[in-house]
């Protein structure tokens, strides 16, 4: 069932105009994604489908019904946002946990077990006596995630929820976010492009508050605005391994029967960077110069000039130990098999 | 978590006791602080007066006699006591300035004044008298502080608050021809001025006119007092006199005007005052403490008749044509004018 | 002056405390009595309004906060004169009687710090994130549940206004002369004491009054600082969800 219809809704602080003519329609059980840059409006959307912020303009229907100040009540208690710096109240990790609970007037037994579960699900079982503004990041973005799964939320918002994390702690927030699909709508709002396309059946664009983009997590990313890595040329089987010439000296290896003109796509997650040649079974090993860093909180982007403008991501933590900086000489590599023909 | 035994309190439970706890709060100290249970009579008299600690010896004899009253005296200037009155917060006033009992009769806020004590205002000054006033009357005194002051050879030092003793020290200074305004805005060939304005009670006036070796004019009882603890090293220059004399009257306030409605208690209590009793409480005040007594009984002086010059001097200074109260302003005295 | 006031100050003090001199205990009674009745029923006006300030989002709130910093100042003799033509028989709350009486110094004090409660207050509740607030109300608080979790973040401040207030009323001398009198038996405390024995001249027992009360505030101060700090206080602060 269609759990919200934004239709036309705006909003504004003052001056300034967060968001504007947004028309949107969400499935239940589904995981939407939501990208755009900082400042595009993603957290203000955010907020208005948590119930936390009324539209300046425009409609919000939630379940059918439109969201008024009595409704949105209702929406605060269905719906639950993780926001991008999670925050706590005085206490230990399991009042924290329990203060949703005890909203709810939930019988103290059962909260206590609720409680429990919680912290099993996210891996802080135990932490129940700690204080909770004593965690560390990640155990705190965690902690975030217990608190709002232990109220079973018909709607999950998701703020950047991994944009702080470190690996480890990031691949555990993934895997729950991908575990609730199907259980509830979710929506993630993220500058990740990967995380998306991993997760997310449908995503949404927004840029300067506008949605500029909308449709199936595939289609989406084969737009050619998504275009990174995209190379055209001209191709050729040898040996059984297509060779695509896509010119400033760049030939792609690729696993594909193509011939003729072909244009090919590289994610960038699947570029390994090194500072020196290796020789690995990857078929792609191209040197170039870092010429471009964007730094997306955990993930780093560079763009690596070999000839034609790579985008690796890589970690920042991978930035910082290999001492990486714009003119650094490296070498990238990638499989055949990660060639996308488009 | 935490080991929690029992329900967890729902936090509006919480706010609902604790709004109810306050309010219980409020409302029971309210009660158990509530002024007495007895018919409180409430005396507006002047900060001379309180100061003496007579009025504490005169609350107990008072109570031990009526227990079914709570006398309770407040305290300030002689202006400011008698406006208390007149807005309707006290039920009789107790004070020693004739022009205002005056005009508190006439405008109608009072009702059967009468007079109970009396004692003499006196000059006190620094104990070398530099300038010589001791043994002058007490008009020809002021004559000659002014002079000498003027010259820089001696300081005064006034009350300047409008009570019953700064009124008298103006009565005498226009008694000696002499303006007030004018002498305030003299200065010494020091350019420093000798008529000091304290615009405090008497204590501190007093501590003032210490600190300054400088001449004042004072009540006996708070002179004794002060000089009996320490306090100061003034002694007294000017002795009595006719134009010193300080007297005491009560006041009941109208009842027609009173909404108080203490009326009864207030006669009483003035009854009381003229009575044997309340004069010999007057009388003895300060006998084993100062040596002296700080009030004289006026009743009692009048009965005996003996000293038929300061008897005089009373009725001229104090009665209002030609007795305590006028006929006008007498609400059934019964004996209280015998 | 010597230092003799002062020490005979000091062994005045002692000897009144050590013989629990009735007078005393009397007016110490009475002193803590009118102010804390004044400080609950300040804060019964004071720490909503306070709420409401510091959370709201209104045009003029700055102009509000600035007017009750300002009150909070308010020249206590001119309140109390002002007070006292209202409580006045004459006046427009004369039928109330609160002139020469406890609770008439109670509420006169009462009015004197709402403005401190409400001043501090707004502050300790601005100075919590509005994204407090946000994650209180996501987590399905309804108004009044936000305001509570915020109160209770924000308690640090909020108590020290309730304390502060308390110290202040208590150490109140022009509302509780205009508006008492200091009779004796009925509205005298030990400010208004102190007053007198010094019009009076007796320096040294004014200077015991003003020992005993510099010693009571301490000691309350220290009490609930301790019981603030507790185990006890921290339990029941949890079992209540506060």
């Amino acid at each position: 069932m269609e759990i919200y219809r934004l239709e036309a809704v705006g909003r504004r602080y003052g001056a300034k105009e967060a968001l504007s003519d947004i028309n949107l329609g969400v499935e239940d059980g589904s995981i939407l994604g939501v990208i755009g840059q900082s400042g595009a409006g993603k957290t203000t959307l955010l907020k208005i489908l948590a119930g936390l912020e009324p539209p300046s303009s425009g409609k919000l229907l939630y379940r059918g019904e439109t969201v008024d100040t009595h409704r949105a009540a209702t929406l605060r208690r269905e719906a639950t946002m993780i926001f991008q710096a999670a925050l706590f109240l005085r206490g230990d990790v399991a009042s924290n946990v329990a203060y949703g609970l005890q909203l709810r007037e939930v019988p103290e037994g059962e909260i206590e077990s609720r409680v429990r579960d919680a912290l099993e699900r996210v891996r802080l079982t135990g932490f129940e006596s700690k204080d909770a503004r004593r965690l560390s990041g990640g155990e705190q973005q965690r902690l975030a995630f217990a608190r709002a799964l232990v109220l079973d939320p018909k709607v999950l918002l998701l703020d950047e929820p991994t944009s702080n994390l470190d690996s480890a702690n990031a691949s555990i927030i993934s895997d729950i976010i991908a575990e609730e699909a199907g259980r509830r709508l979710v929506v993630v709002a993220t500058h990740d492009y990967g995380q998306v396309r991993r997760l997310a059946g449908r995503v949404i664009q927004l840029e300067g508050g506008k949605m500029i983009g909308e449709g199936e997590t595939g289609t989406l990313f084969a737009d050619p605005r998504f275009a990174e890595n995209v190379f055209s040329g001209t191709s050729k089987i040898v040996q059984g391994v297509a060779q695509v010439e896509v010119g400033g000296g760049i030939i792609i290896h690729a696993a594909f029967n193509r011939e003729g003109r072909v244009a090919v796509r590289i994610s960038p997650e699947d570029i390994i960077l090194s500072k020196q040649f290796i020789e690995t079974s990857a078929r792609n090993e191209y040197k170039g110069r870092i010429v471009a860093v964007e730094e997306l909180g955990s993930i780093i982007r560079l763009k690596v000039d070999a000839g034609r403008i790579f985008t690796v991501q890589i970690t920042r933590r991978s930035l910082v130990e290999m001492g990486l900086n714009v003119g650094s000489e490296v070498y990238m590599s990638f499989k055949a098999s990660s060639v996308e023909p488009l | 978590m935490t080991e929690k035994k029992g329900m967890t309190i729902n936090q509006r439970t919480m706010v609902i006791i604790g709004v109810v706890l306050a309010v219980a709060f409020v409302a029971g100290a309210w009660y158990m602080t509530r002024p007495t249970t007895k018919e409180q009579i409430i005396v507006s008299t002047t900060t001379s007066f309180y100061e003496t600690g007579f009025l504490d010896i005169l609350k107990k004899n008072f109570e031990t006699k009526y227990p079914q009253y709570n006398v309770s005296f407040i305290s300030q200037g002689t202006g400011l006591a008698i406006e208390t009155a007149k807005k309707g917060n006290a039920d009789l006033i107790l004070v020693h300035d004739p022009k205002a009992e005056t005009t508190f009769l006439t405008d109608g806020y009072g009702v059967n004044r009468k007079i109970v004590a009396y004692n003499f205002f006196i000059y006190v000054g620094p104990s070398a008298d530099p300038i010589g006033v001791k043994g002058l009357s007490p008009v020809d005194a002021l004559k000659k502080i002014a002079e000498e002051g003027a010259k820089g050879n001696a300081i005064w030092v006034s009350r300047g608050d409008n009570s019953g003793t700064h009124s008298k020290e103006k009565a005498l200074w226009k008694l000696a021809g002499l303006n007030v305004t004018l002498l305030k805005q003299q200065t010494t060939p020091d350019g420093k001025p000798w008529y000091y304005e304290a615009g405090a009670g008497m204590t501190a006036t007093l501590q003032l006119a210490d600190q300054k070796n400088a001449y004042t004019i004072t009540d006996v009882a708070s002179y004794l007092k002060n000089s009996a603890s320490g306090n100061i090293k003034l002694v007294k220059v000017v002795d009595s006199g006719k134009d010193t004399l300080n007297v005491y009257a009560a006041i009941i306030c109208n009842p027609s005007k009173n909404t108080r409605g203490h009326y009864e208690a207030s006669t009483t209590f003035v009854k009381y005052l003229a009575s044997d009793e309340g004069q010999a409480l007057f009388k003895d005040y300060g006998v084993t403490q100062y040596g002296q007594a700080l009030f004289k009984p006026w009743i009692t002086t009048l009965k005996a008749n003996t000293d038929t010059d300061l008897i005089q001097w009373v009725k001229d200074y104090a009665y209002i044509e030609g007795s305590d109260c006028p006929m006008a302003y007498r609400l059934n005295p019964g004996d209280l004018y015998s | 002056m010597s230092w003799q006031p002062i020490s005979d100050g000091v062994t005045q003090a002692w000897h009144l405390i050590a013989t629990c001199d009735p007078q005393i205990v009397d007016i110490t009674i009475r002193s803590l009595q009118t102010s804390s009745m004044a400080t609950v029923m300040a804060a019964f006006v004071g720490l909503p309004l306070g709420i409401i300030i510091g959370m709201g989002s209104f045009r003029g709130k700055e102009l509000v906060k600035i007017l009750f910093n300002a009150l909070v100042g308010v020249p206590t003799v001119s309140l109390g004169l002002f007070l006292w033509a209202m409580f006045s028989r004459d006046g427009p709350l004369g039928v109330l009687d609160l002139l020469y009486t406890v609770p008439g110094i109670a509420v006169g004090e009462a009015i004197l710090i709402i403005p401190i409660i409400v001043s501090f207050t707004a502050s300790a509740i601005e100075a919590k994130d509005e994204k407090l607030r946000d994650l209180v109300r996501t987590l399905g608080a309804s108004d009044f549940e936000t305001a509570m979790a915020i109160l209770r973040e924000a308690w640090g401040g909020v108590s020290l206004a309730l304390v502060s207030s308390f110290n202040r009323a208590f150490a109140e001398l022009g509302i509780a002369m205009m508006l008492g009198a200091n009779i004796r038996g009925i509205t005298r405390v030990l400010t208004t004491a102190i007053s007198l024995e010094t019009a009076k001249g007796e320096l040294g027992l004014s200077f015991a009054l003003s020992f005993i009360l510099f010693a009571v505030v301490l000691s309350l101060n220290f009490v609930v600082g301790y019981v603030g700090r507790s185990r006890w206080f921290g339990d029941l602060q949890a079992r209540s969800g506060w």
